[in-house]
C-alpha cells in the first residue's frame, strides 16, 4: 500500500498593486469600492497579509479584465 | 494621514470599545480591591456595584453604537469580509478565555469546598465567599471582552503595518 503524500505548504502571492497602477493609476480606494471591499482590505491583500475569499478574488480579477493566474499565483514550498 | 484617519471604522470602533471596557473594568477593580486583596462586600453592596457596572457598560456601549451608526450612515461604510473574519477571530479568542477562566473557578471552588485543607493558590482569595466569587466571575466577563477587542485591534494593526 502506497503511503499517502500530503501536499506541501505553499504561498499565495498577487500582482494586484502592479496591475492596478498599470491600469489608469487606479487607487486602492477606487479598487475597493469597485469590488465591494474596504481600502484597508485592499492594502492588506496587496501586502500579502490577508488572503481574499474566492468571491473577492474573482471580483478583483473581473475588475482588471485579465486571467486569474495573472493576478494570483501559488508557489508550493519544496 | 494620521494613524486614526488611516484606520477603518470597525478598527476605530474596536479601539473605542476596548478603551471603554478597560475603563469600566478599572472602576470595578478599584471598588473591589483593597490592601492587595479582594474586599469583603455585603450582599447589598455587591448588588449595587453590579447594577452600577452593568448600567455603565450598557450606556457607554449604546453611545458607541449610536456614534458609529451615525458615522456609517453619513460615510456609507459597510463591513467587508475581512472585518467579519477579524471579528470572528476576536470572538473565538474571547470565548476561550471565558471558558478557561470559568472552568478554573469551578475547579478551585470544588477543591476548596470538597478537599480539606485546600486553599486557592492566590493569597487572600477564596471562592467560598460571595465577594470573591463575584470578583472572579465579573473579572472573567471583562477579561473575555478585553481579549476579544485586543485580538481585533492586533489583527488590524498587523495588517496595517
Amino acid at each position: 500500500m502506497k503511503p499517502k503524500t500530503k501536499p506541501g505548504k505553499g504561498k499565495v502571492t498577487n500582482q494586484i498593486r502592479r496591475i492596478r497602477l498599470a491600469r489608469s493609476e487606479l487607487t486602492q480606494a477606487e479598487l475597493a469600492e469597485k469590488v465591494g471591499a474596504t481600502r484597508q482590505t485592499i492594502i492588506a491583500i496587496e501586502a500579502g497579509k490577508y488572503a481574499p475569499s474566492m468571491e473577492l478574488a474573482f471580483r478583483i480579477v473581473q475588475e482588471f479584465g485579465v486571467s486569474f493566474e495573472d493576478v494570483f499565483q501559488f508557489t508550493q514550498d519544496k | 494621514m494620521t494613524l486614526v484617519e488611516n484606520m477603518s471604522e470597525p478598527e476605530r470602533r474596536s479601539w473605542a470599545t476596548l478603551i471603554v471596557d478597560v475603563a469600566v473594568f478599572s472602576i470595578f477593580l478599584k471598588s473591589m480591591l483593597r490592601n492587595g486583596g479582594v474586599e469583603h462586600l455585603s450582599g447589598k453592596e455587591l448588588i449595587e456595584l453590579y447594577i452600577l457596572i452593568i448600567i455603565a457598560s450598557i450606556v457607554l456601549h449604546i453611545v458607541i453604537a449610536i456614534v458609529f451608526s451615525a458615522r456609517a450612515k453619513t460615510s456609507g461604510y459597510e463591513s467587508d469580509e475581512r472585518d467579519l473574519a477579524i471579528e470572528r477571530k476576536g470572538a473565538r479568542n474571547g470565548f476561550w478565555v471565558v471558558g478557561t477562566a470559568i472552568n478554573v473557578i469551578i475547579f478551585m471552588f470544588l477543591m476548596e469546598n470538597g478537599v480539606s485543607g485546600y486553599y486557592v493558590p492566590v493569597p487572600g482569595l477564596s471562592f467560598l465567599t460571595p465577594s470573591h466569587m463575584f470578583f472572579g466571575l465579573m473579572s472573567t466577563m471583562f477579561l473575555g471582552d478585553i481579549v476579544y477587542r485586543v485580538t481585533m485591534v492586533q489583527a488590524y494593526r498587523r495588517d496595517a503595518a
